[in-house]
């Protein structure tokens, strides 16, 4: 009678199921992608969380507030779901990796959704060890012997994501089966990120800038900019050459599957179908738009970034925002980026681009400054700005081509260049806390406060915070009930 | 002589003649004389409790007789789990209730006759709304998995407890509605009696069914005899009691321009010379110069104007009656009860029929059929985890006191068609839908062969099918509801559950030497099936069907599909022996397997022992006039939890309900669905009981005192995992121990017992005391103040208020206790303001709470959380009476609990003056500190530093209680003897009379998250409960 009680589930697949056909392994591949796509994660938590306690975006979410204000609480709502939501793309990664690394295993896609495996875990691992320092690394499907794992250093990490993004590079096809997939040179641009990361800021070690070079070169050629930067927004566009790693969204259900149309997209605006509503919770900080609008005036990516001295109204109205209104929610631009005229107030179909082509141009032309110093860097930036210059019905005037710089003067510049061509990305916190303390004092919290301060003569009731000088913001805090249910973390991160 | 079987002579046993009226009495010494009329002459020889023996004389001059005492031939049969024994045969500690039909007439439900009535049982409600599901805690808390509600047994019909739900209709959304629950299916006016079994060497043979205790209900059968047909009908009426009190109109508007005022910031309201109100806008210049444009609010209270008066009616018939060989009850009914909120309702019309038939001289066979149909309509409740937004009971005492304010509208909702919008309570009154439709029938049949002397054989099938569905509907008025174009859910609950009993049972009362001997075997096949569905939609174009419009969704969600199986196969077998009805042993012994859990972890073996000594037939008790009954009572027992998801240890893929896609278009996508525990097994109790039956005057006054141990091992429970545990949020799991210790009492006493005059009293109280064990697997670790192994429960809510666990779980603590900060109350003055220090990094001011910085480090921080509570009661107890004189009689029941403490969430919104438009209680904002204000119970207003997430002790309130549960008059009309109608009667009641409690919420029977074991003792919107009064008429004829 024992065999009566052989109960297997009806509705749910066995693991060994999904693993027995090339097309269940594809179902579990888009399932790491799903994870790391998902609401918790990239879907809203990464906007909710990330972009205002990089101290370039502005909330009025009452559950950002404590981001925005740069004093994020470890019971932070987005903080919360988004570390368990990243462990989980990683679950996923590692049991098809777990499932897949028999080389026995007579399937086609083997190797390239093994190589999806490694991409995506190292990609999250990257995510993970630049927001929160020290990780519990669990590179085998979680089990019950290995509930609880400690932190591990963030040079054992590093080692982890390296040796992934290498694996990944061996594996990932040329040209893969599926849009949206990663090619293998996805993984060296990765890699050259890595090593920028690891050899960036006062701590850096800067012999990672030539194993950095050499990992960026291996791309150069395997994508093209765009002409022009507008029509990277373009929603019938996505996908395109310049794209590296694209997260893909659609309009695939009734369950909201992304934030940032609603979310980036102004209230009451003529850009989404009239009933629909969106909310415009995060903003660019005004000093963020000024200090590009001051730098490059008539820059078209200023009107392909931002959203700024008014919108229209689904009403058939304009709602006056900044710089022409100051005080106030109105007091602050929009991002443009996420705009979809498809939003249904559920979901959109618009892609998060987590890195393209003049991300690594930009990298080449930083790497080659600290190298060999600006002279041979120009080429690299002057590709991005060049194109940014494109309106399509001719060329502007800004940004013009950089030449004669210092070396320092070259290393301050290209890092406002990376926000100013890659603003409402999810680049911000990387790029202002990997060189160090100082350079966030400066770049973000005095930059800011100095701001809003000089406003605030005029504008004595502004809605808007001081961030405090606090080397904390370096890192997010470990999540509360991380610490409290893992028996092997006791230790928070420094200041919270 | 006349002797008992202890060689004792008995006075006054009587000898007759047989089929003669001749007679005569034993004297004192047992000794006796009487002359028979011929030598063939029988003897007939009688004594009272003792079997009647018949002897032939056979010219014997000396006839002395040894006589047996009585088969408990007169003793009440108790219902045990597959079988019946006699009072004096249980060894175990069972509670046996009889009901009174005054008694469910007015009961709602099974679980609300239970309480109060019997000792060792807790009955707590998670809103008192129709159609709540409510708790049943036997004997403490007895398991941390999703179940820890006793086992009911319906006629032999193993039915599921209460917590099975539809999936939510909103599948994966951010909807998280609460299960609704109790015992369907069942009408308590069918109840002939309820047994419950409480301790293990009771409840061992329902094995891994066992832990949390066994509930045996039976229901009435039909009596030889004409037809009877019994008519009632009942109305009842209620209203809402204690009330959450909210500022005024006036006092709401100085509370909000006053902490505006503090901020810095323009008024919200504008009050004209006229005494009209307005949303302020610009200025005070603007305000004044539009007057005439400007809309004028109008004051409303929101809770006059939303509650109404209950009114519930029920309709019932039965037939009853047999023949010598076929004896049937039918009945059948209709309840519709319309609640206290408009729009919400339950209504059911059940059926039952109990047919028993002696098919020849050795078989028997009873059937029984029921089916009940329920209907409901419920108001929008507390979401299992999100904000409290979305909950009607809280937009009533929160919302603006206005019509027309902005802040009431759902924040999106479009500026165009605000005189259109409904608002705050209205919204969810008007434009929220809850329906619920649920076909329950149970059926059984039982077999009884008697085919051999002393052998039976028993077959017993009993089925339990249940559908329900479940729609859900947010209109346009409902922020919910407006961002998506309407959205509406439908799912459905598809399970059958079915067991079969063979049993041979085995009884003699004819051995030799006074031994009786019970015993039976059996092999049971206990099985459940379930199947969910749900489908939901947005973009309505047209919203006129509200829910049933679902096909004109523009939008869908992927269709779920979820079904489950579970088996359970046993073996079971009890031996009961005596000798002479006062040495007693009950042995029994339960196998099960189940599909639970992988093979070698799948058999649980479950014995148990019970030994009961009856004093009073023991030779110095025999002769008492007063002591009837002395019985003494020991058992031990390991009983089983099984219950856990099945699958838990099968590694699963599953197709999530949002999918990647590629371009603009889904792909297939599979994730994993579970993290496999392939070593999950049973979780086993232990149970001590001991116990003692007493009674005087021949049980006229009766008291049963019982003392148990029960030790809880290998606790089946969903663990909370860390985030970094592939993002699983919990972990089936064997972990730690539970210890429940605890003595119960209970009394009943006839103190008047006359044909005209009864007066009857009983009482039950009982102590629980609870303590987490070993926690195996766990580390020590600090929390807070405390050291030790443990683990926090589940979060209270994923949204903005009480986004925080309330309970901890530390070894050798009681289970649940709250953890949280300890808080001093208010930095009324300077030098308190020294002292204090600052909260998570902000500095303290006047008028702050002030926290308690419990390791003296100079900041509070999640360090300084401490245990401030403990929810679990010290004893709870009910008391009762009955008085019947002639034709009048009178029922009184109290209940209460005391020595237990509930986390009042809704104190986070209420009890704050803070900046937002919440409306919130007079004292809190009269009594908010001020610098005028000195000795202030509240914090100053516009303090807004704890009041949303973290959870304080100004939270943690006493909820002892006593209640007047119930009161009820009735009125037998003297009829006619020739009168068509054999008796009628009139009756009024009450319930929920009096309830004395310093409890500041709705009702401190509160339990809001009962499905939860990971979240105990919160009060979290709740529903309020109402007094009632009812009036009935029965007629039988």
């Amino acid at each position: 009678c024992s065999d009566e009680l052989e109960k297997e589930p009806e509705t749910n697949f066995a693991e060994s199921q999904v693993f027995t056909t090339e097309e269940g392994v594809e179902t579990a591949v888009n399932g790491i992608y799903l994870a790391i796509s998902s609401g918790a994660y990239h879907g809203s938590a990464y906007h909710g969380l990330v972009a205002p306690v990089s101290g370039k975006f502005y909330s009025q979410q009452g559950s950002s507030e404590d981001a925005t204000r740069l004093e994020t609480s470890p019971s932070n709502i987005w903080l919360v779901r988004m570390w368990p939501q990243m462990y989980s793309a990683i679950n996923n990664a590692n049991l098809v990796i777990a499932n897949l690394e028999d080389q026995n295993l007579s399937l086609s896609n083997r190797e390239a959704a093994l190589g999806n495996a490694y991409f995506a875990r190292a990609v999250v691992y990257f995510d993970l060890v630049r927001f929160f320092g020290a990780v519990p690394l669990r590179t085998t499907p979680v089990n019950d012997d290995e509930l609880y794992l400690p932190r591990t250093p963030v040079d054992e990490v590093y080692a982890q994501i390296i040796n992934d993004f290498e694996k990944a590079e061996e594996l990932l096809p040329e040209n893969p089966a599926y849009e949206g997939r990663p090619k293998k040179y996805a993984a060296n641009a990765f890699l050259a990120k890595v090593y920028l990361t690891r050899a960036s800021g006062p701590d850096g070690d800067p012999s990672f800038y030539s194993k950095a070079k050499e990992e960026a070169l291996k791309v150069v050629g395997k994508y093209s900019l765009v002409p022009t930067y507008a029509e990277l927004f373009d929603i019938d566009n996505e996908n395109t050459s310049e794209s590296i790693f694209e997260l893909q969204y659609g309009h695939t259900g009734a369950i909201r599957n992304s934030e940032a149309a609603r979310s980036y997209t102004p209230s009451n605006s003529a850009f989404v179908p009239g009933t629909i509503r969106t909310f415009g919770r995060y903003k660019p900080n005004k000093e963020t738009y000024s200090n590009h609008a001051e730098q490059y005036p008539g820059d078209p990516r200023i009107d392909a970034t931002f959203i700024y001295n008014s919108y229209p109204l689904s009403n058939g109205g304009e709602e006056e925002v900044y710089p022409v209104q100051v005080n106030g929610n109105d007091g602050f631009p929009y991002i443009r980026k996420y705009l979809d005229p498809t939003y249904n107030g559920t979901t959109t179909k618009r892609n998060f681009l987590k890195l393209r082509y003049a991300d690594v141009l930009l990298m080449l032309a930083e790497i080659e400054n600290e190298l060999n110093g600006p002279g041979s860097a120009y080429q690299y930036v002057n590709q991005v700005l060049a194109r940014a210059r494109n309106t399509g019905n001719g060329m502007a005037d800004e940004p013009a081509d950089w030449g004669g710089m210092t070396q320092d003067e070259f290393r301050k510049r290209i890092l406002k260049e990376r926000q100013y061509e890659m603003l409402g990305e999810g680049h911000e916190w990387f790029d202002t806390r990997r060189n160090g303390y100082q350079y966030l004092l400066n770049e973000v919290v005095l930059l800011h406060n100095n701001f809003i301060d000089s406003l605030s003569n005029e504008y004595p009731r502004l809605r808007d915070y001081i961030y405090p000088d606090d080397s904390k913001n370096m890192l997010l805090p470990i999540p509360f009930n991380e610490i409290s249910r893992n028996p092997e973390i006791n230790e928070q991160n420094p200041g919270y | 002589t006349i002797i008992d079987e202890n060689n004792i002579p008995l006075t006054g046993a009587t000898i007759f003649e047989k089929g003669t009226s001749n007679g005569a009495a034993a004297d004192f010494d047992g000794e006796y004389e009487i002359t028979v009329s011929n030598s063939d002459a029988i003897l007939v020889f009688n004594f009272l409790g003792y079997e009647q023996k018949e002897v032939p004389v056979n010219n014997q001059s000396v006839i002395d007789v040894q006589m047996a005492p009585a088969a408990e031939s007169l003793d009440r049969v108790v219902v045990v789990g597959y079988g019946e024994q006699t009072r004096g045969q249980v060894t175990g500690s069972i509670t046996s209730l009889e009901p009174s039909d005054e008694e469910l007439e007015n009961s709602n439900s099974v679980e609300d006759y239970i309480q109060g009535r019997a000792s060792g049982v807790y009955v707590s409600s998670n809103g008192f709304e129709p159609g709540a599901p409510t708790s049943i805690k036997i004997r403490g808390t007895n398991s941390l998995t999703g179940n820890s509600q006793p086992l009911y047994v319906i006629d032999g019909i193993i039915v599921n407890s209460a917590t099975e739900d539809v999936a939510d209709p909103l599948t994966g959304g951010s909807s998280y509605l609460s299960p609704q629950a109790g015992i369907t299916g069942l009408n308590p006016r069918d109840i002939e009696s309820v047994e419950i079994l409480k301790d293990a060497s009771a409840t061992a043979i329902y094995g891994s069914r066992g832990s949390n205790g066994v509930v045996i209900i039976t229901t009435k059968q039909g009596e030889e005899g004409n037809a009877k047909f019994e008519f009632s009908i009942q109305s009842r009426f209620g209203s809402i009691v204690n009330d959450i009190d909210v500022l005024g109109s006036d006092d709401y508007i100085a509370y909000q321009n006053e902490y505006r005022e503090l901020q810095g910031f323009s008024p919200n309201f504008y009050i004209y010379e006229d005494g009209s109100v307005a949303e302020f806008q610009n200025s005070e210049d603007y305000m004044i110069a539009n007057s005439a444009l400007i809309p004028r609010l109008v004051p409303v209270n929101w809770s006059d104007y939303t509650y109404q008066n209950s009114l519930s009616n029920t309709y019932r018939l039965s037939v009853s009656g047999g023949s010598e060989t076929t004896k049937y009850y039918i009945s059948g009914g209709y309840t519709e009860n319309e609640g206290i909120v408009p729009r919400t309702y339950a209504r059911t019309g059940d059926f039952n029929l109990n047919l028993v038939q002696d098919l020849n001289e050795k078989t028997k066979l009873r059937t029984k059929i029921s089916a009940s149909l329920s209907k409901n309509s419920a108001s929008k409740g507390t979401d299992n985890l999100g904000g409290t937004n979305n909950n009607l009971i809280r937009n009533i005492y929160s919302a603006a006191p206005f019509f027309g304010v902005q802040s009431n509208r759902p924040d999106e909702v479009g500026s165009a068609d605000l005189e259109n919008v409904f608002e705050g309570p209205l919204a969810w009154l008007q434009d929220y839908d809850d329906f619920a439709n649920e076909f329950r029938t149970l059926a059984r049949v039982k077999l009884d062969w008697k085919f051999a002397k002393n052998f039976t054989y028993s077959l017993n099938l009993g089925g339990d099918y249940r559908y329900k569905d479940r729609s859900i509907y947010y209109g346009l008025n409902l922020r919910r509801g407006v961002e998506v174009g309407g959205e509406a859910g439908y799912s459905e609950l598809k399970r059958f559950k079915y067991n079969i009993d063979n049993i041979i049972e085995y009884k003699n009362r004819s051995l030799k030497g006074g031994h009786n001997l019970d015993a039976m075997a059996g092999f049971i096949v206990d099985s459940k099936s379930i199947e969910r569905n749900s489908i939901n939609g947005t973009g309505f174009p047209l919203q006129d069907l509200r829910g049933d419009g679902l096909s004109n969704a523009s939008i869908y969600q992927r269709y779920f599909l979820g079904k489950e199986e579970e088996l359970i196969l046993s073996a079971i077998s009890r031996i009961s022996y005596n000798y002479k009805w006062k040495y007693l042993i009950n042995f029994s012994f339960r196998a099960d397997g189940s599909s639970n859990f992988s093979k070698g972890n799948r058999w649980g073996y479950f014995p148990a022992v019970g030994v009961a000594w009856r004093a009073e037939k023991e030779k110095f008790l025999k002769n008492s006039e007063t002591i009837s009954q002395l019985k003494l009572r020991l058992g031990w027992g390991l009983t089983g939890n099984q219950n856990i998801n099945p699958y838990s240890f099968f590694a699963s893929y599953v197709t999530p309900s949002t999918v990647y896609a590629d371009g603009n278009e889904a792909v297939p996508t599979t994730v994993p669905g579970n993290l496999v525990n392939p070593e999950l097994t049973w979780e086993t109790t232990s149970q001590y009981n001991a116990g003692i039956d007493f009674g005087i005057l021949d049980d006229r006054f009766s008291f049963t005192a019982d003392a148990y141990y029960k030790d809880i091992y290998d606790l089946l429970i969903y663990f909370p995992l860390p985030g970094s545990a592939g993002g699983f949020e919990a972990y089936p799991a064997n972990r730690g121990a539970l210890v429940n210790k605890g003595i119960e009492f209970s009394l009943n006493a006839d103190i008047i017992d006359n044909d005209d005059f009864t007066w009857n009293f009983y009482g039950n109280i009982s102590f629980n005391r609870n303590e987490v064990g070993n926690l195996t697997n766990l580390p020590v670790q600090d929390f807070g103040t405390e050291r030790g192994a443990g683990f926090l429960g589940n979060n209270i809510s994923g949204g903005n208020y009480f986004k925080s666990a309330a309970n901890i779980f530390l070894e050798g603590r009681p289970a649940a206790v709250f953890f949280g900060y300890e808080t001093n109350g208010i930095i009324n003055n300077e030098e308190e303001l020294a002292n204090a220090v600052p909260f998570n990094g902000v500095e303290p001011q006047l008028g702050d709470v002030y926290m308690v910085d419990q390791n003296g480090d100079g900041i509070v921080n999640d360090q300084d959380r401490t245990i401030i509570g403990d929810p679990n009661p010290d004893y709870n107890f009910g008391i009762g009476s009955s008085i019947k004189y002639k034709n009048w009689s009178l029922n009184v029941l109290f209940n209460g609990v005391q020595g237990m403490d509930i986390a009042n969430a809704n104190l986070q919104r209420t009890d704050y003056a803070e900046t937002n438009s919440n409306n919130i209680r007079p004292n809190a904002y009269f009594d908010a500190w001020r610098p005028d204000n000195p000795d202030a119970q509240y914090p100053r207003v516009g303090y807004d530093l704890v009041t949303d997430i973290d959870f304080t002790d100004r939270l943690v309130e006493d909820a002892s209680f006593v209640r007047l549960s119930n009161l009820s008059l009735s009125y037998q009309i003297p009829l006619k003897e020739d009168s068509f109608i054999n008796s009628a009667n009139i009756s009024v009641s009450g319930r929920n009379l009096a309830l004395w409690t310093d409890y500041t919420g709705f009702d401190p029977e509160v339990e809001s998250y009962s499905y939860d074991p990971l979240r105990v003792g919160v009060d979290r919107n709740s529903f309020p409960n109402q007094r009632t009064y009812s009036i009935g008429l029965n007629v039988s004829f």
